[in-house]
């Protein structure tokens, strides 16, 4: 794992220390709420709906077992006892005092967290893979990349006031886990027959209220240039983005406005007059990050135990969904799903996070994933030790075999915290939960997802689910719009509205009538994407016009 | 300053240093949403934002909102939809906190 160096160190303490004299100067009203929003934003902390929110950022998803527990402790000290992990791969503690973040920002710089960047118009946390490194479809691991990009971007001075904000995820593998397509850039690791090892680049993804996915506009980037163009589309977008209305000041804004060809062209010529010397990266540099991302040292491991285990089907069942294989043999990655039935949706409890923290040390080498869909991953865990990591998370309430499952759902804190909310999120995502409870429903379901967001801004990429379900305000109540035929994958696609809003006691049963629906229609071996993908949304709206029935006449 | 909240109504704030939500009771600022003063006129509530603004210059309040409710019968219900939740604070029943062990951590 990538450690601070002294830079980084000195860094973040001296931007905790300006933070904490500027905390205190809002206290005596030396500054003004006017003059502090900015400040404060860039430091992560947000006045929510009923008390300040802060965001940590947790770079490229990927957490030391020690950073896990200064984590819990925050939870434990701080706030109530829990913390939420967010769909960009951060951690978000609801119940924070303003005079408590300086004390907590200088215990997260004791194991080099901080929050620097995780708001504000400016180039955000760097996203990844969340099976960076491990996965057998990988051409190379993202996270030096994303590292680098950390690096430069981090309190870069010409991008520290952009248009907007500004979101960059990366993905090393053939299969997007990273939805790069729904990013300001995605970048993708590709390995070209003639040229080696580069990067695709697309740009304008994001979703919100104007969802846009992604375009190609650079085929190869060498590592070398990498920065280099970055900046290139960045300054392109930092003197063209428009500022004059927030709602058009993303990229995806500019790029349809201008026109995919000729903003390629701009960029183009941007980089083309730019001297990139004092950004590109010379192969020393990469070795030197890419070390710090190698395999712990995996030692050969018989598979007796885990062979013995597969008998019992909760276990078999654990193994089948919450795990992928490794690179190497004997080993797997882990899913610990935040979605317990009923559950909140990436929330986990202070004591949660300590044994999460206990085990990571104890079975996957002391480092822990976040996902982009809430959940938390134990990158090396050798099969024969998955058995008994199996028990001690089921102890923990942990050990729930949903992942890519219907009740591993996506969900933002909508109204229940979220100040910009329209309605709420999370009872929707528990209502559905237990709707769907029996495991061997579940699997005969198989693969899809849920997206649930509480407002317009689609923070939970509501129209990238298999099953979008957006809520909204109307006429003083909460209204639940349904699409369906999203996809989060490189094939990306948004989903399409069902038909009109409905109320949130309707949901869970329009929800079992669309999956009826399916099960009726597919056919053998699809998936339910690949059913919508085959028939369209019209075989669907039966299931939505037929409100109040979840009957097999509806089939 | 002009009133656009119909009658009757609560004025609601955050507390500066925790960020909770705080109600003005016409003397002081509780969390207790029942000790919430009630506008009943709408010059009642000009003097309400005439006092937000006041605690605001103190740097005691931040994000003030006056809240147009329902009924005053026994319980206090906002108007609106966002506001009832932050009335009623977050649905969620996370029953008691879990931090065993989580205070002190040794890193
Ligand atoms: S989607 Fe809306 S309600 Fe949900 S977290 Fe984002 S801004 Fe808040």
């Amino acid at each position: 794992m990538y450690r601070y160096d002294e830079f980084d160190a000195a860094f973040v303490a001296s931007r905790n220390a300006q933070f904490a004299n500027q905390v205190a100067r809002r206290l005596d009203g030396s500054l003004s709420e006017d003059e502090f929003r900015p400040i404060r934003l860039r430091n992560g902390v947000y006045l929510q709906l009923h008390a300040y929110m802060l965001r940590i950022a947790i770079p490229y998803g990927t957490l030391s077992a020690k950073q896990m527990r200064v984590l819990a402790q925050i939870g434990a000290k701080y706030d109530k006892g829990y913390g939420h992990f967010t769909t960009r791969q951060n951690i978000q503690f609801n119940w924070i005092k303003l005079i408590d973040v300086p004390q907590i920002l200088a215990e997260l710089a004791e194991v080099s967290m901080h929050c620097i960047q995780t708001s504000g118009n400016c180039i955000r946390n760097v996203t990844a893979d969340h099976f960076a490194g491990i996965a057998k479809d990988e051409i190379a691991d993202p996270r030096p990349i994303a590292e680098l990009i950390r690096q430069w971007s981090t309190e870069h001075p010409e991008f520290l006031y952009l248009p907007r904000k500004f979101k960059i995820a990366v993905t090393g593998a053939s299969a997007d886990r990273a939805v790069i397509r729904a990013h300001d850039i995605g970048i993708q690791i590709i390995d070209d027959v003639k040229r080696g090892i580069g990067f695709r680049i697309y740009a304008g993804g994001g979703l919100g209220r104007t969802p846009v996915i992604g375009k190609i506009i650079k085929e190869f980037v060498t590592h070398e240039k990498l920065l280099g163009y970055l900046e290139a589309v960045l300054r392109t977008y930092n003197s063209e983005g428009r500022r004059d209305n927030k709602y058009k000041a993303r990229i995806k804004i500019l790029v349809n406005e201008t026109g995919l060809e000729e903003f390629i062209k701009q960029v183009e010529a941007e980089y083309a007059i730019s001297d990139t010397s004092s950004v590109d990266v010379d192969a020393d540099e990469i070795a030197r990050i890419n070390a710090y991302f190698a395999l712990p040292k995996l030692l050969g491991r018989s598979e007796t135990k885990y062979d013995a285990a597969l008998n019992d089907s909760a276990f078999a069942d654990f193994a089948k969904y919450n795990t992928i294989p490794h690179k190497i043999d004997g080993y797997v990655a882990t899913t610990i799903s935040l979605k317990p039935i009923g559950g909140i949706p990436g929330d986990a409890t202070s004591t949660q996070m300590l044994a999460i923290a206990d085990l990571a040390d104890k079975y996957s080498s002391g480092e822990i994933r976040i996902t982009h869909h809430q959940n938390i991953v134990f990158p090396h865990v050798a099969k024969d030790d998955l058995p008994e990591l199996c028990a001690a998370l089921g102890a923990m309430g942990l050990a729930t075999a949903n992942v890519g499952l219907i009740s591993d759902i996506i969900a933002c804190p909508g109204l229940d915290y979220c100040a910009l909310a329209t309605a709420r999120s999370i009872p929707i995502a528990q209502e559905i939960s237990k709707r769907f409870e029996s495991s061997q429903k579940q699997a005969e379901i198989g693969n899809i997802s849920i997206n649930i967001s509480g407002c317009i801004n689609a923070c939970a990429h509501h129209h990238i689910g298999n099953i979008g379900i957006l809520g909204l305000e109307k006429s003083g109540r909460e209204n639940y719009q349904i699409t369906i035929g999203g996809d989060a994958t490189l094939d990306m696609a948004l989903g399409e509205r069902l038909g009109p809003g409905i109320d949130a006691e309707d949901v869970p049963d329009t929800i079992e009538r669309i999956i009826n629906r399916y099960l009726h229609l597919r056919e053998e071996g699809e998936e339910f994407i690949d059913t919508y993908r085959r028939l369209g949304i019209e075989h669907f709206r039966v299931a939505f016009a037929n409100q109040g029935q979840i009957l097999s006449e509806d089939l | 300053m002009k009133n656009k909240i119909p009658a009757p109504a609560i004025l609601s704030a955050h507390d500066l240093r925790e960020g909770y939500v705080a109600y003005w009771t016409g003397e002081l600022w509780s969390r207790d949403i029942n000790q919430a003063k009630i506008a009943h006129a709408d010059d009642e509530i000009i003097e309400m934002e005439t006092v937000a603004a006041s605690f605001i210059a103190q740097n005691i309040i931040v994000d003030f909102a006056i809240i147009p409710i329902a009924h005053i019968a026994y319980k206090i219900t906002s108007k609106t939809l966002r506001e009832s939740f932050l009335i009623s604070g977050p649905t969620i029943d996370y029953g008691e906190p879990s931090i065993e062990g989580a205070l002190n951590v040794s890193i």
